[in-house]
């Protein structure tokens, strides 16, 4: 009797998608197992019903018993339903089918998943704004250092100004000592004391020229160096500019994506 | 005994006059040119009261000339008899106080240089003033 509902197993099998778990059972053991792809019942044919499984108490109920079971006993999460058969009054056996119930919770899932990702999206949104008015900022600065360097030139160009005038204050002291010692020694005997001042003050007209010698060295240093500074804050713009662009495009794609992300949410929603 | 003389530059060389022979030293100053004067003559230029003439011997003894910065151009002023005469030079480089002089042939440009001063590292020949500027020189 019980027998012929075997043949309705591989039916119920088919119909999901051979993922579940069919099986076929008498008051004593099972009739027929078969095993689904996702979820695969403890048991075999011939095993006997084990007291307080599903299809135990469908027989002794005589009514469909639904449960749903946690991970922990077959490594995934399902359902199971087992209907009592009866005949004349009597349970004569059932059938029982476990199913994952991953797929009753996927919904959920991707509704989930969908909203993480348009949440995640709109904060890499965010940091991208934040990043594009860093690169802003950038830029101001680089123009500012610019302003700076050109500041700097131009003082150096004035301190020239300055040593020229110093150079030209010792040339003179030179000429001064030079006519001096001149004077000095027309003078004879009485002007060796004179001499002496005036030996002094070539070598001080001397020192000084050679000083204000160093300093133009020095300042033709700084010159070349605001030069350079000046050359790499150019480059600095350039890159800048060119990650201002990158930028823009990234925000371009995640503006597209957020919208994607949008639509798979609501897709999500009506499933 | 020391002596003291005005070492300057002509072109690369240096020179010297003896210091007894200089009346003083100036800036360049702006020159009347002489019509019909020779090339090496510049022209005349007033100094305070007088009126000097000045030379350019470079022109006179095909010395080239050089490009470097830090010379200061100057006028000596000699004194030659009761003439004073300018000697344009490119720079004047310092008084020098030495006895170590060497006499040379006198036949070398008619006299116009009868010493030279021996420096440790270079030789600097005494231009004899009054001697530059006599009838045969300029000639």
């Amino acid at each position: 009797m019980i027998e012929q509902y075997a043949q309705l197993v591989p039916l119920i099998y088919d119909a999901l998608l051979g993922k579940a778990s069919v099986a076929l059972y008498d008051c004593e053991k099972y009739i027929e197992v078969k095993q689904g792809s996702v979820i695969k019942f403890p048991v075999q044919s011939g095993d006997t019903l084990t007291e307080g499984t599903g299809s135990y108490n469908s027989i002794h109920s005589g009514k469909k018993v639904v449960e749903e079971i946690d991970a922990h006993v077959l490594g995934i999460a399902y359902f199971s339903v087992a209907y009592p058969l009866i005949e004349n009054g009597e349970s004569i056996g059932g059938m029982v089918v476990a199913i994952s119930s991953e797929m009753l919770h996927i919904n959920d899932k991707l509704r989930d998943t969908a909203h993480n990702l348009a949440s995640s999206l709109e904060q890499i949104s965010a940091a991208i704004e934040n990043i594009a008015s860093s690169a802003q900022d950038l830029s101001t600065s680089g123009l500012n250092i610019s302003q700076s360097s050109q500041n700097v030139y131009e003082k150096a160009e004035e301190m020239e100004e300055v040593v020229q005038y110093i150079d030209s204050v010792a040339s003179d002291t030179k000429l001064l000592g030079l006519n001096a010692s001149i004077e000095a020694a027309r003078a004879g005997e009485i002007g060796r004391g004179f001499g002496v001042v005036a030996s002094e003050i070539r070598s001080m007209a001397v020192s000084s020229a050679g000083s204000a010698k160093d300093i133009r060295k020095i300042i033709h240093g700084i010159r070349q160096l605001i030069s350079k500074m000046t050359a790499e804050m150019a480059k600095l713009g350039a890159n800048t500019q060119e990650v201002s662009a990158s930028i823009e495009e990234i925000g371009a794609s995640i503006e597209s994506l957020t919208l994607t992300a949008e639509q798979l949410e609501e897709m999500a929603e009506s499933l | 005994m020391l002596k003291q003389y005005i070492q300057f530059k002509l072109g690369e060389q240096s020179y010297a006059v003896e210091m007894s022979s200089v009346r003083e030293i100036l800036k360049p100053v702006k020159v009347l040119k002489l019509l019909g004067a020779p090339e090496f003559v510049q022209g005349v230029a007033k100094v305070r009261d007088s009126v000097i003439t000045i030379i350019d011997l470079r022109k006179k003894f095909g010395i080239l000339d050089t490009n470097s910065e830090n010379e200061e151009p100057r006028i000596v002023v000699l004194e030659c008899q009761s003439e004073s005469i300018g000697l344009w030079v490119n720079d004047v480089v310092e008084i020098l106080e030495t006895d170590t002089i060497e006499k040379i042939p006198s036949l070398v440009h008619y006299g116009t240089i009868t010493e030279i001063i021996k420096l440790e590292e270079e030789l600097i020949p005494i231009l004899n003033g009054p001697r530059l500027f006599t009838e045969k020189i300029a000639e």
